[in-house]
């Protein structure tokens, strides 16, 4: 696939952006019991394939083809960014508006920035939900995450392309709390965060079990004045194929054994 | 690569589900955790001892593969670009796995390029015609007793069965025999690897694991970044050559 099939892929499967200014409560996890907890029944329904479903309005031919997407750039993520990180935006606004889309982590063959709000888009992701451990896969760049359940964050937390995950249910509700990330990774192309980064991941099933809702709440206080929500919703989807990035991405040069990562965010 | 196909609904439901978990099911071993090689050898060979059972064309093919590498390098993505390593290179590998089992699917990640493979639990191949060739193939699962049998078709023709670039044809079929060893703490995998065009009979490779319970996987391999130290794994010195 080549990048021009990629954009038109991001653009025929938007995100359904529901942003809400909903107050935010960090969850206890520093007083999470190290006891093993029950899995609710749903845990099993919940396993499997989904993929980003855009219940809004199909769009017209042609919209959201642009690299100036306005759907990658929502109004109340950007009403919420401290000074650097809104110049740091703006640097990368300015050059996707020209020819050539500026280098994100995305076409660069690097890790996706988490969680699966923008790291699906319109792609399988897979749910493989144990008691110990969840472990969320996703059809781009064959990439995987690992949650922890019922567990704390280690105190000396390394920095990390995908940061660290801990998980516990809430009812029927999986909640995901994770921090720890490296200051590369950006969740919405350009918006870019501090390592005081915390991401609140809720999932539960909706209409039956045939869908699936996730509302991702970021914390940042370096970065942003205030949390930001979103909220997503999954569809059932076929099982996921191979998608190896360095082979289909052509705009910028994958990481290899001789240069490693050159990658480094406008600010 | 992306072809649309219609729904299909995750069969399966809670009460398997808990059954697994409650052990009453079929009383699958639970493989899951961080398992870790104490020994790796960037040759895999024949565990019996014999010379690898190369059919002229697959003698020719294998020196040409190594001539090519050794001319340019970057011709071994699985080494120079990090893309999945297939099978079985991607098992003999010196860096961490993790097992992830549910009803439905295991899941064995590959720290080394952070390579998910999932292994559906099924007794047949889906119809591979819907499906491309791929670094991983299609792997399908069983459990035969107290071992996972693994059986993998459907390659891409962009990968090695080893460090050595060994090469391999699109009619590789590769199965694996998953079992406990030494009370649960080693975890041995026995690789049967059958190639008509490179191989004049199929032979048996093995590689193995250790438990580990003191490690977490890392799920954020860049190629050419520094990664885990892998000191402690023995290297193990075998013919590089057939």
């Amino acid at each position: 696939m080549n990048a021009l099939s990629r954009n038109l892929v991001r653009a025929s499967a938007p995100l359904a952006w529901i942003a809400s200014a909903a107050a935010f409560a960090a969850p206890a996890h520093a007083a999470a019991a190290s006891q093993a907890q029950a899995m609710p029944a749903v845990a099993a329904q919940m396993n499997g394939y989904w993929r980003g479903w855009n219940d809004g309005p199909p769009q017209p031919p042609g919209v959201g083809n642009t690299l100036k997407d306005l759907r990658r750039f929502p109004p109340d993520l950007i009403a919420v960014l401290k000074p650097w990180a809104k110049t740091a935006l703006e640097k990368y606004q300015a050059a996707a508006g020209t020819d050539m889309e500026p280098p994100i982590p995305d076409n660069a063959c690097l890790p996706f920035a988490m969680p699966g709000e923008r790291a699906s888009y319109g792609f399988p992701i897979n749910f493989q939900i144990t008691p110990t451990l969840t472990m969320i896969l996703f059809q781009i760049d064959h990439q995987a995450r690992f949650v922890y359940m019922n567990e704390e964050h280690p105190k000396d937390l390394e920095l990390t392309w995908l940061g660290h995950s801990v998980g516990r249910w809430e009812g029927d509700t999986l909640v995901i709390h994770s921090t720890g990330y490296n200051e590369l990774s950006d969740f919405s192309d350009g918006v870019l965060h501090s390592p005081k980064l915390e991401i609140v991941e809720r999932y539960r099933l909706i209409d039956n079990g045939t869908h699936m809702e996730g509302t991702y709440t970021y914390t940042d206080p370096d970065a942003y004045t205030a949390p930001y929500t979103v909220v997503r919703k999954f569809q059932r989807s076929e099982p996921m194929q191979e998608y190896v990035n360095s082979e289909n991405n052509q705009l910028y040069p994958c990481p290899n054994e001789d240069t490693g990562n050159w990658y480094k965010p406008l600010r | 690569m992306m072809r649309d196909t219609t729904f299909r609904a995750c069969a399966g439901g809670a009460a398997a589900f808990a059954m697994f978990f409650a052990g009453t099911a079929s009383a699958a071993p639970d493989i899951s955790g961080v398992w870790w090689a104490a020994s790796h050898s960037p040759a895999l060979r024949p565990m019996d001892g014999s010379p690898l059972p190369l059919t002229p064309e697959g003698r020719a093919k294998f020196e040409a593969a190594r001539a090519d590498v050794k001319r340019d390098k970057s011709l071994d993505t699985g080494k120079y670009l990090c893309t999945p390593q297939g099978v079985p290179r991607g098992m003999n590998t010196a860096w961490p796995i993790h097992i992830v089992q549910t009803p439905e699917q295991t899941t064995i990640f590959l720290e080394q390029n952070r390579v998910p493979r999932i292994v559906k639990m099924t007794d047949k191949h889906a119809n591979t015609r819907d499906w491309d060739p791929s670094y991983m193939g299609e792997a399908i699962g069983r459990w035969d007793g107290d071992t996972l049998v693994i059986d993998t078709t459907n390659f891409n023709l962009k990968t090695f069965l080893d460090e050595t670039n060994l090469p391999h044809s699109d009619q590789l079929h590769v199965v694996e025999r998953l079992r406990l060893a030494n009370n649960g703490k080693r975890l041995v995998d026995e690789i049967t690897i059958e190639d008509p065009v490179m191989f004049t009979r199929s032979w048996k490779a093995e590689v193995s694991f250790e438990k580990r319970t003191d490690i977490r996987i890392k799920d954020d391999w860049v190629c050419g970044e520094p990664h885990r130290d892998i000191s402690t794994v023995r290297t193990v010195a075998q013919r590089s050559t057939p």
